[in-house]
Order: structure tokens, then C-alpha cells, then sequence
């Protein structure tokens, strides 16, 4: 739990680094897997959400088979309640409150067939309009209030990344330098100067410079000793 | 990417190099103050609490002698944030409490609570450490925002800010390097491309003295070249990646 500071930062940063979707719910799956939940789904939030499952689905690991046989995202409180809440709730808070008949039968569904025992669902909003849902579930998560506001934080922030992603599919990736430039960086991080680095990759000092100045440039920095601080940053050149 | 999330990251990154609890605390009511949260309490865990409060107090913005006259009139077993906080671990507002079901003398005291520190709203964070609880961060104002994301980032904050003063206070905050508070800010602005004159400029020493503590960090670090130096930094985690 000490650890706490580090875990948000290190996996808000993997967020933001992230160039697809895909990698963007891989990062909270990631850090949900070391609390004990097994299983993720994240759904669009429309309101239509209740009726119109398949359409709506964003991310899943669970079993497509029960997926489909449980109709998932019908009658399911999980999700329903999500339309009215704003916080993050859980599924044992929901088992307390007054249910359908039906509703009470797909709750019962789909714990028995994930092994799920409890689960955090965080609705996602802006401004007033729900953006979606994340849904975690375990046989034995860790619920305490800590864990599920580091959920939200990173919930929250995967919807902002994907959005964005989805806005400049073009601009986002963190790859953009050279493999010559990334070498000629790592020298330089290394303490090599120009002449050395020239000598190291059988290149001239001006070519070494010429690397350089251009990864400068994509990095948006003024001086080489930025380059390597925000290369590093960006685990362009290993840390 | 902007937004709240990466103000929270950037909260958690920034108090890796702070190495003063006051300057914690500083930094945690500047980053509540743009919700609305102007008043700070952080209580420890002690065998006292909830009956005394005033040695169980790591900061508290309120009028002098406020703790020792609360002690004085026996206030604390009555104080139902505390005692609510003692008992769960989860966050809960100043609001939530007073629709519960309140004795005449909880309500007293929250009353007088919040009348003598100006706080009409607010939320409790119990702190707890693999299960254990370890004291609580109270966050109050006049108007505060209460809705769920803010709550979300002061609660991640409040954590990682108590769990850090609670590292420096046993000393077992971690250090993974040997360089003087100065070392280790004249390398932040390299970092930041800045020249030893703008270094002197910040932080208002010579540039000359500025050269000084970089020649030294960079013989501690055991490297030749300052730009040596930032990544070798970055590497023990002495400056914020």
C-alpha cells in the first residue's frame, strides 16, 4: 500500500502514453489484476445501454458464451444504477437495496457463473451526461475504500485518453524517434560526448549532432540534458 | 492529457522530492484550495483518540488553543467524525453525518466544530495502511465542491500525502540517494534546460554556487557530464520523471 503513490503514477503516465484503446484498458486491467479483480468490462454510456448490449461494449474479458446467455446488460442492476449514481458503488451495496425479481436473478447469474463474489462499478460522467461504465469483478477483490478511489482516478482517466484518441487518432503514440536518435540519446545519457558517440556508431560528430538536434525538435526541448530527461520520461531511452 | 486525473498524478509525483511535512502539507492544501477546501485537519492514531485530540494533531488550521480548550471540555467522544472515522474506513462528508441520527451532544459539538473553524461542508479520510488505521485527513470549507471525482482526488491525496509525512517521520521515507536538498533542486531546473544563470535566478544564489552543487551531485552520482547527471537522477528517482 506504500506504494500507492508510485502505482497512480506510474499507471496514469502508461495511460497517457497509450496510442490505442486496447492499451488503454490494459493498463487498469493491469493494476485492477493485483487487487483481485479477475474480470473487466467497460461499456458506452448511453442511455440506451440498458436494452442494446452488444453495441454498447467498449472492452471485455469475460467468457463471450455466458456474456451472450446471461444477456448481460439486461435488467442488470450492475449497470442500471449507474443512469442515476454518480459514485462509484459496489456489488454488495447493491444486493442490499430493494432489487426486482428479475433484476435479483441476474445479479445471482452472473456471480455464479464468473466466480465473481463482489465488484466495483464506476460510472464514468461529464458534465451531466454518462460516458460510460467500468465494471470490475472478483471471487475475492480488495473493496477498501483506497483501491476504489485509485479505480476511479484511473476509470476516469482511460475515458479521457480514449476520447482523446479517438479526436487525433494520428497525433498520439510515443514512438516518433528514430532508432538512431533514441542511440545517439542513450550515449548521450551515458555521458559520451559527440566525438565519442561519432566514434561508438561509426558516424561523424556532425551526424551526431544532426541526430540529436532533430530528437531535440520532436521532444519539444531546448537542450540535450531535456532531451534525455524527457526521453527518459517517456521510456523512450531506458531509465 | 490534462484534466483531473494527471493533476492527481502529478500531486503523487511532486511529493516524491519533498522532504519537509509543513511543505506536505502546504502542497496539499493548494492542491484542495481550487475545489474549495480551505481549512486542513490531519489527525494520528493515538490511545487517546477519540477522548484527547490534542496530541493526536499533525496540523490543523484553526484558532490557538482550539485543541487544548476541546480536550478541556471533554469534547472528544462526542465528536462523531472522529469516532465515525475510527470505526470505518471509508470517506464520508460532514453532510452525510448530520442526516444520520445524532445524539443532542454530537450535534452540539459538530456544530460548535464547524462555527469556530468556518466550515459548513467537508469530508473525513480515514488513512489506513494494509488494513490498519493509521490517523485521518479532515477537509472542510465554506463551499466546497462535493462531488464524487473531486472527493476521489483529495481521498488519493490525502493518502499518499499522510502515508509520505508518516515515511519522513520514521525516517523510513525512501532516499535512494545521497544528495543535499540544493543538489537535488539545481539538477531539477537542469533538467528543465535551464543555464546555471537561470538556476541562480530561481533559486537566488550565485551562478557560481549553482555550478558548485552540480559539480557535486554529478561526483556523488559518479558521473562525468551534468546531462549524465539528470538521467542518473531520473534512474534513483532523486528528481520527478
Amino acid at each position: 500500500m506504500s506504494e500507492l503513490r508510485t502505482t497512480i503514477v506510474e499507471t496514469v503516465e502508461e495511460i497517457g502514453r497509450a496510442s490505442a484503446p486496447e492499451s488503454v484498458w490494459k493498463a487498469i486491467k493491469t493494476y485492477a489484476e493485483t487487487q483481485g479483480f479477475q474480470y473487466m468490462l467497460v461499456v458506452k454510456g448511453k442511455n440506451s445501454v440498458i436494452d442494446q448490449a452488444s453495441g454498447c461494449v467498449l472492452y471485455s474479458d469475460m467468457p463471450a458464451e455466458s456474456f451472450d446467455k446471461l444477456e448481460l446488460l439486461k435488467h442488470n442492476p450492475l449497470i442500471s444504477h449507474a443512469l442515476k449514481e454518480a459514485r462509484p458503488y459496489s456489488a454488495a451495496e447493491l444486493w442490499a437495496m430493494p432489487l426486482t425479481v428479475h433484476q435479483r436473478r441476474a445479479l445471482a447469474q452472473i456471480n455464479l457463473s464468473l466466480n465473481v463474489l463482489d465488484g466495483v462499478m464506476i460510472p464514468i460522467r461529464s458534465a451531466d451526461a454518462l460516458e460510460g461504465i467500468v465494471l470490475l469483478g472478483g471471487n475475492k477483490p480488495d473493496m477498501t475504500p483506497i483501491v476504489r478511489s485509485t479505480l476511479h482516478l484511473l476509470a476516469y482517466c482511460a475515458f479521457e485518453q480514449v476520447i482523446h484518441l479517438v479526436a487525433n487518432p494520428r497525433r498520439a503514440g510515443a514512438g516518433m524517434l528514430s532508432p538512431r536518435e533514441v542511440e545517439c540519446l542513450s550515449w548521450a545519457a551515458a555521458g559520451k560526448t559527440d566525438a565519442e558517440i561519432g566514434r561508438i556508431l561509426t558516424i561523424s560528430p556532425r551526424t551526431t549532432r544532426f541526430h540529436i538536434e532533430n530528437a531535440k525538435k520532436k521532444l519539444g526541448v531546448a537542450t540535450r540534458v531535456q532531451a534525455v530527461a524527457e526521453a527518459m520520461k517517456r521510456k523512450a531511452i531506458a531509465a | 492529457m490534462h484534466g483531473p486525473s494527471n493533476d492527481a498524478a502529478r500531486f503523487a509525483r511532486s511529493l516524491h522530492s519533498v522532504t519537509n511535512t509543513n511543505e506536505i502539507w502546504r502542497q496539499l492544501k493548494a492542491f484542495a484550495a481550487p475545489f474549495g477546501f480551505e481549512h486542513l485537519t490531519v489527525l494520528k492514531r493515538t490511545s487517546d483518540l477519540p477522548r484527547r485530540i490534542a496530541s493526536a494533531i499533525v496540523y490543523i488550521d484553526a484558532p490557538q488553543g482550539f485543541a487544548a480548550e476541546f480536550d478541556r471540555e471533554g469534547f472528544g467522544p462526542d465528536h462523531p467524525l472522529i469516532t465515525r472515522a475510527l470505526l470505518r474506513l471509508e470517506p464520508f462528508s460532514n453532510a452525510e453525518t448530520n442526516a444520520t441520527h445524532l445524539t443532542p451532544n454530537q450535534s452540539r459539538v459538530l456544530q460548535r466544530v464547524s462555527v469556530s473553524l468556518n466550515v459548513r461542508d467537508g469530508w473525513t479520510f480515514p488513512i489506513a495502511r494494509e488494513g490498519q488505521f493509521e490517523g485521518m485527513v479532515m477537509l472542510g470549507g465554506l463551499k466546497p465542491d462535493m462531488s464524487p471525482m473531486p472527493c476521489t482526488m483529495l481521498h488519493l491525496a490525502s493518502h499518499t500525502a499522510f502515508t509520505r509525512a508518516q515515511d519522513l517521520a520514521n525516517g523510513t521515507a525512501t532516499r535512494s540517494h545521497n544528495l543535499t536538498n540544493r543538489e537535488v533542486e539545481c539538477l531539477h531546473w537542469v533538467a528543465a534546460g535551464k543555464t546555471d544563470l537561470e538556476i541562480a535566478v530561481i533559486l537566488s544564489i550565485s551562478p557560481r554556487t549553482a555550478r558548485f552543487h552540480i559539480e557535486n551531485a554529478k561526483r556523488k552520482l559518479h558521473v562525468a557530464t551534468r546531462v549524465q547527471a539528470v538521467a542518473e537522477a531520473l534512474k534513483v528517482h532523486a528528481i520527478a520523471a
